[in-house]
């Protein structure tokens, strides 16, 4: 029931999930279309406990996954289930 | 691990909690006089049972014993996560389950009743109608409970405000095994409420590390027991003070609100909060009954009090005007003065110490959902229109959703002879008055905002309204 609005973004997060580290100090931006909220909310809850952010927060973010929105289409991200995923080097 | 293995393990973390908050909660519950009352009964020449019925010290029933069992055991298991993670210890089933039963063990050690006195303190309940009645409707209430279960058991809790606030907090609490300054100060985190109370998601968190990992099919267990709980509480509190068919009637009707016993309501706050509304109505009912007002009824008015707001914030609105309802009934009787205070006290005490105590853990928090800017003078031309929009949303809804519930209650009314409930009427409509200030003065667009919550809000009240509906004699 959790994914009625979009099943197939449940196989996008759960490879987000496990492709990034489990930790509290991984920063990941979503960037996911802005209508229904619960595409958000289900990023934050399934990729708990990263910390997840919006597109205005992506400068602060270590990894970027976009579904289903325009910012995916750019250069250099691995493709994963219904979209992409950059993984910015540590600094 | 299997869903069978994850669901034993969250019974235990929730029979713990009954049990340990059986053991804490037993002098408030369990009946009988104190050795002084005896005494003084005695003196008067009075029967233990006549002074049971008027000190208002009469045992309560098993079944409310289980739900304040359980309310109590859920504040212990939620202070006993917060002492480990205060310690820097990472919670487990058998940590938790060790602090609950020290805890449990100082209450048994501190309060041994006597037990010719807790005998003696059964009060016989009435039937009040035929037996084959009261059963067809606790079997009624049984299986709605059973359906309620079922459905929010069958898949991993979904609800919006699950994945938004309660559960995502409660997520995070338990996979960091501490409450992070996050939650309450990062700007990303602006959807997740960070104003509310923290028993749903602390709740969560504890049975989560019964269950050794974050299980959200099982984690829903919590939700059935309370709905238990609660028609426990609504069927043993009118059997006591009314009769049994009063208990029956009252447990079928809140069990068949299948608006708040939903699966859709799994996750969130509006079940425990509507179990603590019923414990916080049913106190207030036996405060009022009783001539003296017994310590323990307002200890029990103090701890339902504390359950209220540490659920949601509507939990303290609630107490409050409780209080008030209280204040307006005994201004012209005998319990004025200190002993009227005690209940006042009882009631808004731990409500405030609660907001104290967030407010020290978190600081000061925006409330996002409310534009408090409408209160200052400049903008006082705009309330009335915006009260006039929420009203007529309001009664909009009843018109089109509630009318026959509604002239249903009417009828009943008019039929009917004032109850013990009656005296707790006035705060159910009072509380819907102050949704609609609250929707007023609403950051977003009132009818969004009405339409997203009024209907969720308010069925919380009807388990609680269902005491000053059922305890309501035939004419």
């Amino acid at each position: 029931m959790g994914f009625w609005f979009d099943a197939p973004f449940l196989a996008f997060l759960d490879e987000v999930d496990r492709r990034v580290p489990k930790t509290t100090d991984v920063t990941v931006a979503v960037l996911v279309p802005r209508s229904p909220d619960l595409y958000r909310f289900q990023a934050n809850y399934r990729l708990a406990p990263r910390r997840v952010v919006e597109e205005r927060w992506k400068d602060e973010a270590d990894v970027i996954a976009t579904y289903g929105t325009e910012a995916g289409r750019g250069p250099g991200g691995e493709a994963i289930p219904g979209g992409q995923l950059w993984v910015r080097p540590r600094r | 691990m299997t869903v069978a293995e994850a669901l034993a393990r969250v019974l235990v973390g929730l029979a713990g909690a009954t049990a340990a908050g059986w053991a804490v909660s037993r002098p408030l519950v369990s009946g009988g006089p104190t050795r002084r009352e005896r005494v003084a009964a005695l003196t008067r020449r009075e029967g233990v049972a006549a002074l049971t019925r008027r000190e208002g010290v009469a045992a309560l029933t098993r079944r409310e014993q289980f739900a304040w069992a359980l309310a109590t055991g859920l504040l212990l298991q939620a202070i006993a996560l917060l002492l480990l993670l205060a310690a820097g210890i990472r919670p487990s089933g058998f940590r938790l389950l060790l602090l609950e039963a020290l805890a449990a063990m100082t209450a048994l050690l501190a309060y041994r009743p006597e037990r010719e006195s807790s005998r003696a303190a059964l009060v016989e309940s009435r039937i009040g109608g035929p037996r084959w009645l009261s059963a067809t409707l606790l079997g009624v209430a049984a299986a709605a409970w059973l359906v309620f279960s079922l459905e929010s058991l069958g898949d991993g809790m979904w609800a919006t405000d699950f994945l938004a606030f309660w559960g995502y907090k409660g997520k995070i609490v338990y996979l960091t095994s501490a409450l992070p300054r996050r939650l309450f100060q990062d700007p990303a985190l602006y959807f997740a409420h960070r104003e509310y109370p923290l028993l749903v998601p602390l709740s969560l968190a504890s049975l989560a590390a019964f269950v050794g990992s974050w299980h959200d099919e099982a984690l829903a267990l919590l939700y059935p027991a309370c709905a238990l709980a609660t028609l426990c509480a609504l069927s043993g509190f009118l059997e006591r003070r009314v009769s049994r068919l009063a208990g029956a009637s009252a447990a079928a009707l809140a069990a068949l609100c299948a608006f708040l016993y939903k699966a859709g309501n799994a996750g969130t706050a509006e079940i425990p909060f509507a179990l603590s509304l019923v414990l916080a109505s049913s106190a207030a009912i036996d405060w009022l009954e009783s001539d003296s007002a017994a310590p323990r009824v307002a200890w029990r008015l103090a701890l339902a009090s504390l359950f209220c707001a540490t659920l949601k914030q509507e939990g303290s609105l609630f107490v409050l005007l409780l209080a008030a309802a209280v204040w307006l009934r005994i201004r012209g009787t005998g319990k004025r003065g200190l002993l009227g205070a005690t209940g006042l006290v009882a009631l808004a005490a731990p409500a405030l110490a609660h907001w104290l105590v967030l407010f020290a853990l978190r600081g000061n928090q925006t409330r996002r959902d409310f534009d408090f800017t409408l209160f200052a003078p400049a903008r006082w031309r705009e309330l009335p229109a915006l009260f006039a929009l929420v009203a007529g949303r309001f009664v909009r809804i009843g018109w089109t959703e509630a009318l026959v519930p509604i002239v249903a209650i009417v009828v009943f009314f008019l039929v009917t002879r004032r109850g013990v409930g009656e005296p707790l009427l006035p705060v159910f409509p009072a509380q819907v008055f102050f949704y609609a200030v609250a929707f007023t003065v609403s950051s977003f667009d009132p009818l969004y905002a009405i339409d997203g919550a009024f209907r969720r809000i308010t069925m919380t009240l009807f388990p609680a309204f269902t005491l000053v509906l059922c305890s309501r004699e035939i004419r």
